[in-house]
């Protein structure tokens, strides 16, 4: 016995076009029985936001940061990762003046890595973490970067690099300023900082002044000389080393000047 | 003679945490006159002056553990020789008299836990880490250690008393000859291998008793000690001298290597260049035995109660590979002699997951290094599973 295919065609396309449409149907009328009202500022806002996702704002994601900034919870310059132009446009589409707002990046205060010795050779896991419950660290001073990139493996976008010089190295063009680094690092020698805001920083070890000299080039010896030549009085001594308090200082830059070991910078 | 003592070096420094547990307190400070045997640090255990002389620093010092331990520093009179006063014995003082001498197992715990009716006594007699000092001592003070042994099995109540030996050795015939008197002192030859035992596996062999997991084998009435011990033990009740000195064995690239007698305190370099000094150049400086023994990155480190060994290599003994991933072969798991799995534990650990370390029991392990001797991706398993240990008890600290 022979079938016709041919004949068989109409039927079939038959069935699977009205099955097709009855399915099309439903979608259609699911779309609107479970349609889920969205606030369009959220959209719009979610369009100008960075979509990292870092976590940063300490929202979960992006997304729901922008629902919270919109009930007014939170100021959108609580975001790290946003630039300057971004924030105008945030600013602009709610209606509030946050040009003050900057984009964050981790700073490194330890200008060791290879201008320091190292104490022994070390053959070992390459984390910092594990290193330090070896025996303190590989390098002569205990306060400063190890240099086994325990902040590069924490980077969620590839943002910090071990540079040659033995320190951690940030890429501005992908870094997010979500702080993961800074959290990361055993020695908390990386600290959040604002982009274009004068930052000084002491490069703090908390060793003798006389062993510090012979390790570091830069290292704070606790001399205390910015502390008096201060006009502000914003420096103090703690522990040996020289801390500036950033809501006194007017960044004069005295300190900067002054500082025989040029463990003062501005950033 | 097998044990050459060496001469006590002008400077000692001696760390007051040589054990497991807390830093001891000092009882001295800087220009106080000490005295042979006197008391300087107290805490968990006692620790004692091993040298005549004058107290010049307490301060943080190299330890051979790696960290910087608060230790004192003795510069050593010459002559004056303080009198160690000789105790009388009865069982009761005996074991306030091992406490106040400060004895430490090798291991870095103390001899006597608890008080416990104890039953059989293992005696762990095994070149411990590859190294010959309980040999030595076994060949040298045979009488001693079976007094010390005696003298421990009276205080606890023991009734059978265990000295492991390895095949093959010297000692075994002399210290069968030393216990024949002894019926209830057995001398038994084990098969030469690496790792020798820890105590909850050698309580199992030999006293057979089972240690379950969590417990020590104080618990089911065993006390594994070691030979060093028992000498200790020995000299602290006939002598009356607290533990201020021990057998080390030299090893590796000296001029002559050989086991000897040190105060506690003295610095490496003294005991190496009173061993013919370094022949060649010393590349790695390895303190108790070359498979689990920390590498040291000065030789100024002093020797310290659980120091067993050094190990002196130049650049031809060391053979430097960088790590390969994990390639989940599991001859670790083959080798480890607790039953863990190191592999796991070292995935889990390097990528910080602390709570499915502490599930695969990463406490139980005895960092013999036995994993990362087999692994054929060279990977640094002991370091991790430490930083995993580490990360344990940071997390148990937390919640």
């Amino acid at each position: 016995m022979t079938v016709d295919l041919m004949s068989l065609l109409p039927p079939a396309i038959a069935v699977l076009g009205a099955l097709g449409l009855a399915m099309a149907g439903m979608l259609v009328w699911a779309s609107k029985a479970f349609y889920v009202e969205t606030d369009p500022l959220v959209d719009a806002l979610m369009e100008l936001m960075p979509g990292a996702n870092c976590g940063a704002c300490g929202y979960p994601g992006c997304a729901d940061f922008a629902e919270h900034v919109v009930a007014g919870d939170v100021t959108p310059d609580a975001c790290t990762s946003c630039d300057t132009e971004t924030f105008e446009m945030i600013g602009e589409l709610l209606g509030m003046d946050i040009s003050a707002a900057e984009s964050m990046y981790p700073v490194t205060i330890c200008q060791g890595g290879t201008n320091c010795k190292d104490r022994y050779d070390y053959i070992g896991a390459d984390t910092c973490r594990a290193a330090i419950l070896l025996s303190g660290t590989k390098k002569a001073c205990s306060y400063g970067c190890i240099g086994l990139g325990d902040c590069v493996r924490a980077c969620m976008f590839d943002a910090i690099e071990i540079a040659d010089n033995g320190l951690p190295r940030i890429k501005k063009y992908n870094c997010k300023g979500c702080g993961a680094c800074v959290t990361a690092c055993p020695q908390q020698v990386l600290t959040i900082a604002k982009e274009h805001g004068p930052v000084y920083v002491v490069y703090a070890s908390h060793d003798k002044g006389k062993y510090v000299k012979e390790i570091c080039e830069f290292g704070c010896i606790g001399c205390g000389i910015c502390k008096k030549k201060c006009p502000e009085g914003a420096i103090k001594l703690v522990k040996a080393v020289a801390v500036i308090d950033q809501e006194k200082c007017n960044q004069c830059g005295t300190c900067i000047e002054v500082c025989p070991r040029n463990a003062i910078v501005k950033l | 003679m097998k044990i050459v003592t060496i001469k006590t070096f002008d400077q000692v420094i001696i760390p007051l945490q040589q054990h497991d547990g807390a830093v001891c307190d000092s009882l001295v400070s800087v220009g106080d006159i000490v005295s042979v045997g006197q008391l300087i640090g107290d805490g968990e255990f006692r620790i004692h002056s091993s040298v005549s002389g004058e107290v010049t620093a307490v301060s943080e010092l190299p330890h051979p553990t790696g960290k910087d331990v608060l230790s004192v520093v003795i510069k050593t009179h010459d002559g004056e020789k303080s009198e160690i006063e000789s105790v009388e014995l009865s069982t009761g003082k005996i074991r306030r008299i091992i406490r106040e001498a400060g004895i430490v197992e090798p291991n870095g715990q103390p001899t006597l836990r608890t008080k416990e009716d104890i039953d059989t006594i293992v005696v762990n007699g095994t070149n411990t880490w590859d190294l010959s000092s309980h040999e030595a001592l076994m060949l040298d003070h045979p009488s001693k250690i079976v007094y010390g042994l005696k003298a421990l099995m009276e205080t606890v109540g023991a009734k059978k008393a265990f000295i492991i030996i390895e095949l093959g050795s010297e000692a075994l015939h002399v210290m069968r000859t030393e216990t024949i008197p002894d019926s209830n002192i057995k001398v038994i030859a084990t098969p030469r291998y690496y790792p020798p035992g820890t105590e909850n596996t050698l309580a199992k062999k030999f006293a057979r008793k089972k240690v379950p997991r969590g417990s020590t084998p104080e618990d089911r009435g065993v006390i594994v000690s070691s030979i060093a011990a028992m000498k200790a033990i020995y000299d602290a009740l006939r002598d009356g001298e607290p533990m201020i000195k021990k057998v080390v064995t030299v090893a590796g690239a000296v001029g002559s290597p050989r086991d000897v007698l040190v105060d506690i305190g003295a610095p490496i370099s003294h005991v190496i260049k009173e061993c013919g000094g370094y022949s060649g150049t010393p590349v790695k400086i390895i303190v108790n035995g070359a498979i689990p023994g920390a590498a040291q990155y000065s030789d100024e480190v002093p020797v310290i109660k659980t120091t067993t060994g050094i190990l002196v290599q130049t650049e031809c003994d060391i053979e430097r590979e960088p790590p390969a991933p994990c390639i989940n072969c599991a001859w670790c798991v083959d080798e480890c002699p607790i039953g863990l799995m190191p592999h796991l534990l070292y995935g889990y650990a390097d990528s910080a997951q602390f709570d499915k370390c502490a599930g695969l029991y990463i406490g139980d392990c005895v960092e013999c290094g036995m994993c990362a001797y087999v692994c054929p991706s060279k990977l640094p398993i002991v370091q991790i599973i430490r930083y995993g240990k580490h990360g344990v008890a940071e997390m148990e600290a937390s919640e």
